[in-house]
């Protein structure tokens, strides 16, 4: 659950966040792998379909200390989201994800499969500053999202390893700021934000989840006007969760994943993003996290 | 081992197909909102700006001694830039000797005459390419996007302004030749079937607010 939970955070704000090297503005293509679901300059709209592919390398504990798999254990998560995105006014997009899960998991002799919608995402954009607007200003995003509970919750789970759990069974709040700069054809970007839980009743006690921070660094390369490379990794932190108003010592949350992707234009209408990632399974790199590694690609069409 | 469960799989076709809908009707039509052009401008008085052969040009006289003038922002590292060179030329080609003068204009805040000279000599320019690092021409066009194009006439006003054609970086052989149609109605006597369009090309680095 924690860790569906982080990837479709990730995925909804990153969705939207967003050669001839001589020629080819970073802006352009270097933009699109951090950030599938955002429009590019000019797009009206856009649609698209991303699969993701991860498999489970073990645990961090509460102290930070990693655990690989043990025996037969193993756990494969499939994620196929469907992307929309339209722009509303010149500066202002809003996008919708819809996220579909496939999850495998087994331990000590036990297997089974589950699955089915995730926590639906709908994401807004400003675009205060464009990238390159000013000489000495870096492009300035503002970005707000809200994900609806349209997910199985952990605490309604069937399955003995819950592989059917999808959402995190709470509306979430999150608020963000994305920066990037271009130089020549080199993107780097900085962005962060911040979700709020609502706290909710789990059985007989009420759960209240800490805010999560989430700081993401990337730095892309234009080898083209179709081509861009990225590489970025994306740091997430959650404060020790409440329990009936008393604090749960060592609940709280880390994670680090880095990613390298990409995207090629096929057309000015179409492109196709690829990529892998990996959490690093390395003691104090997480906390009460299961560490991932996986592919993902995606196609998108938009309407300029 | 659990069954696998397809009814949410169907659930979140309908819901997502549906606010997808919902979404593109309600947008779409604010964006056009969003993306509708301005008044109509005219050319400004008394600018001056300095061309790739290092020569201070008056372009009020300039616009007043040609039939008409087309004026074409220019990025150097723009790909939407690059792409259209080719069709730029080819205008060139076929409409100058009719009384058209084209001028390409560096508005970035980096534009110097050194760097238009090197930039004219590379791409083997037959236009002049201006520079105008305050953009003084992209302001006064109301232009934020490389390739942008302004056609003023004799008089002045300006008589279009917006895309080169209906591509963006990757050349159709059936894009729409906005510029082209324009010209080609202006020089005949008629309306221009095109008075703006909706430019495509990178954003226009300036140097202050």
């Amino acid at each position: 659950m924690t860790l569906k939970r982080v990837a479709s955070l990730g995925a909804l704000l990153a969705g939207l966040g967003h050669a001839d090297p001589a020629r080819a503005q970073a802006c352009c293509s270097a933009a699109a792998p951090i950030a599938p679901g955002r429009l590019a300059l000019h797009e009206r709209a856009l649609v698209g379909v991303q699969l993701a592919g991860s498999v489970g390398l073990g645990s961090f504990d509460g102290r930070s200390r990693f655990y690989g798999n043990d025996g037969d254990a193993y756990q494969i998560d499939t994620q196929t989201t469907l992307l929309g995105t339209v722009r509303v006014v010149p500066r202002l997009q809003v996008g919708l994800s819809a996220p579909l899960w496939l999850s495998f998991r087994g331990a000590d002799g036990v297997s089974e499969v589950g699955g089915g919608l995730g926590d639906l995402g709908f994401v807004v954009r400003y675009d205060l500053l464009r990238n390159r607007e000013y000489r000495r200003w870096p492009g300035i995003g503002l970005l707000a999202s809200v994900s609806a509970p349209t997910g199985r919750a952990p605490e309604v789970s069937e399955t003995a390893l819950g592989s059917d759990v999808t959402g995190i069974g709470a509306f979430q709040a999150s608020l963000g700021l994305w920066l990037e700069r271009s130089f020549g054809p080199w993107l780097v970007t900085a962005a962060g934000w911040v979700a709020f839980r609502p706290a909710r009743q789990v059985g007989p006690v009420e759960l209240a989840l800490a805010p999560e921070g989430s700081v993401l660094l990337a730095l892309g390369h234009s080898f083209s006007e179709a081509l861009g490379l990225s590489l970025s990794g994306t740091y997430s932190f959650e404060g020790d969760a409440e329990v009936d108003g008393a604090v749960v010592t060592s609940s709280g949350r880390r994670k680090l994943r880095l990613s390298f992707s990409g995207s090629q234009a096929l057309h000015d209408e179409a492109r196709v993003l690829f990529g892998v990632f990996l959490d690093p399974p390395l003691r104090g790199l997480g906390q009460n996290h299961l560490p991932q590694a996986g592919v993902h690609g995606a196609f998108l069409w938009s309407f300029l | 081992m659990n069954s696998l469960r397809f009814e949410p799989f169907r659930r979140v076709l309908r819901a997502s197909q549906h606010c997808l809908i919902a979404l593109f009707l309600l947008a779409f039509p604010l964006s056009s909102l969003g993306c509708a052009p301005r008044a109509p401008l005219r050319f400004p008085e008394q600018v001056t700006l300095v061309g790739d052969d290092g020569r201070a040009r008056d372009l009020s006289r300039e616009v007043s001694q040609s039939e008409l003038t087309v004026f074409v922002f220019f990025a150097e590292d723009c790909p939407c830039v690059s792409a259209h060179e080719p069709r730029l030329k080819e205008l060139w080609e076929m409409f100058e000797p009719q009384g058209v003068r084209i001028f390409l204009v560096d508005a970035e805040a980096s534009a110097s005459p050194e760097k238009s000279a090197r930039e004219a000599r590379a791409r083997g320019y037959p236009f002049p390419l201006l520079s105008d690092p305050e953009g003084r021409l992209a302001r006064a066009f109301d232009a934020e996007y490389a390739t942008h194009s302004v056609v003023v006439d004799r008089q002045g006003e300006v008589r279009y302004s917006g895309a080169i054609d209906s591509d963006k970086t990757m050349l159709h052989k059936d894009a729409r030749p906005y510029l082209a149609e324009v010209l080609g109605d202006l020089l005949a006597g008629k309306p221009p079937r095109h008075e703006r369009t909706e430019p495509m090309g990178c954003v226009l680095e300036r140097a202050t607010f």
